[in-house]
């Protein structure tokens, strides 16, 4: 669904991502993993257009989409969900989810989606007038989440969706995201929170300063200390 | 009382005037990060699309009123399309001296073209009389600009709840990174923004102009510089501040003109600044300005 080829991502004369090559098919999720400072926000950003790619390809279902405007790429089914949440501040709940929806044009659908992911995250029901920044950071995650699905994308990347929050609700984050691969959903996930992550991805790809040092199928790096430790320093604990 | 009332309308019809100028500086820059210095010079086209249009084919001056608005919002338009748009993702100082460029090319092309000295403009006869309310005699331009000031800032805001391009608007303030990834085109958003300051700027151009019945090419500098001030005074980025700051700038000019003795009045402006540099003092971001740490904003 989505294929990579050699790209690579630059910021003036620094490298952020070299030559990287990978792919993501219909159904899986994909855990893209690595530490601090890897890269792996520059190449999600780059995937979906935020910030350009400097050489190599992105395809998405088999289209060019490299040189493609974000709001192109997420109209074409392919969309993020951005490091550090992003909800629109002084925005109630409800706006931020009528924001996410600007794409379709069919109201009824609009409701239809909307009422599934309140009935996915209740607790957005409930704090649907709030302003979004009176949200807790994890309901601001699933916010966030929602607001991306509000435009019934058919590949979800979700950037660090654990960041900042308290291991129970990271817990609850996760839940989401199986129960989400479970209902058809494409997922491409950048996490630090390596162990966790690779209990429900079925894949995983490990950047280390921009370059990609490990490929293959998530229990294989789950099941190998040597491979944990070597690339993400959690192996032996 | 009269002349009390008669100070007031003054200074509220002044006021609107600043607020609608502020506002469309502060709905682009809230957006672009750009001061867009070219804004005055809306004003100015607005002022000449009245002296063509009377000079080729409009005989009733009423029609001029909805051609000046007309003009300001194309011209915003054109700028954007133009000017803009091709700097849009370099640094913001590029942003600022494009702003800067269009406004000299503007000046100029006036200059060379048509005339380097004020050319009236005629303006409907019932705008230069007074109106009689509840026994008083008040300037229509005065009442007709504070009730118009107060219809766009009603519209303006029911532009910016209750519809999908104004809520895009008020989140592109925000984050207009994450607006795009809503997948909403950054082209319309920009261009509403455009759209509506050059609206804004129209509207306060009718009055200007209604004021002092002529154009000439640098008319657009003393209107911006008044709106740059009251969105710095306001709090710069904030709507409401923007409104707060060019109502609070036309009181304030008014009332020193009202009350300042004769052989100090020449000195009228530069005590409106001094004040507002006190208040700058008191409250750095502005009136309504709120403290943002450095790298809040990524």
């Amino acid at each position: 669904m989505l294929q990579l080829t050699d790209v690579s991502v630059s910021y003036g004369p620094i490298q952020a991502v070299r030559n990287v090559s990978a792919t993501v098919e219909q159904g899986e999720i994909v855990a893209l993993l690595g530490p601090n400072g890897a890269g792996k926000t520059s190449l999600v950003s780059s995937i979906v257009g935020i910030i350009p790619v400097s050489s190599g390809s992105v395809g998405f279902d088999g289209e060019d989409i490299t040189r493609t405007p974000v709001e192109s790429i997420v109209r074409k089914g392919l969309t993020l969900t951005p490091e550090g949440r992003r909800v629109f501040a002084g925005l109630s709940v409800a706006e931020n989810l009528r924001l996410g929806a600007s794409t379709q044009s069919d109201r009824a659908a609009v409701e239809e989606t909307l009422e599934t992911y309140l009935e996915m995250f209740p607790i957005l029901r409930e704090r649907y007038h709030q302003t979004a920044t009176t949200l807790s950071g994890g309901e601001q995650q699933m916010l966030a989440i929602a607001r991306s699905l509000m435009s019934r994308p058919r590949m979800l990347m979700l950037d660090e969706p654990s960041l900042g929050l308290a291991p129970r609700v990271v817990e609850r984050i996760f839940e989401h995201i199986v129960e989400l691969k479970q209902s058809g959903l494409t997922m491409l996930v950048v996490e630090q929170n390596a162990t966790e992550a690779l209990a429900f991805a079925d894949r995983a790809y490990v950047l280390a300063s921009g370059k990609l040092v490990f490929e293959g199928a998530a229990s294989e790096l789950a099941s190998s200390d040597r491979l944990m430790e070597a690339y993400l320093g959690t192996g032996v604990d | 009382m009269e002349y009390f009332v008669q100070q007031t309308i003054n200074a509220l019809s002044v006021g609107g005037e600043y607020a609608l100028l502020a506002l469309g500086l502060a709905i682009v820059f809230s957006i672009m990060n750009l001061v867009n210095f070219a804004h005055g010079e809306l004003i100015t086209l607005g002022g000449y699309a009245m002296l063509f249009s009377a000079a080729w084919f409009v005989s009733d001056p009423i029609y001029l009123l909805p051609i000046c608005v007309l003009a300001a919002t194309g011209a915003a338009i054109l700028f954007e399309r133009v000017a803009f748009r091709p700097v849009r993702n370099a640094p913001e100082t590029t942003g600022l001296l494009t702003a800067f460029g269009v406004s000299i090319v503007v000046q100029n092309a006036l200059l060379i073209f048509v005339a380097t000295r004020p050319k009236p403009v005629p303006i409907p006869d019932w705008m230069q009389g007074t109106i009689q309310i509840a026994g008083l005699h008040l300037p229509m331009v005065q009442v007709l600009e504070t009730s118009c000031t107060v219809v766009a800032a009603t519209g303006l805001i029911l532009l910016l709840t209750k519809t999908n391009l104004g809520l895009a608007m008020r989140a592109a303030a925000k984050d207009f990174t994450v607006v795009r990834l809503m997948g909403i085109k950054a082209d319309r958003v920009i261009l509403g923004a455009f759209a509506v300051s050059g609206f804004l700027a129209g509207l306060a151009a009718v009055f200007i102009l209604a004021r002092r019945g002529a154009v000439d090419p640098m008319m657009g500098f003393s209107p911006v510089l008044k709106a740059f001030v009251a969105c710095v005074l306001g709090g710069f980025g904030s709507l409401l501040g923007a409104a707060v700051g060019g109502l609070s700038l036309g009181m304030l000019e008014v009332l020193l003109q009202a009350t300042l003795p004769s052989e100090v009045a020449g000195f009228r402006d530069a005590i409106v600044f001094l004040l507002v540099g006190a208040v700058l003092i008191w409250r750095p971001t502005g009136l309504l300005g709120k403290r943002v740490e450095l790298g809040d904003k990524e």
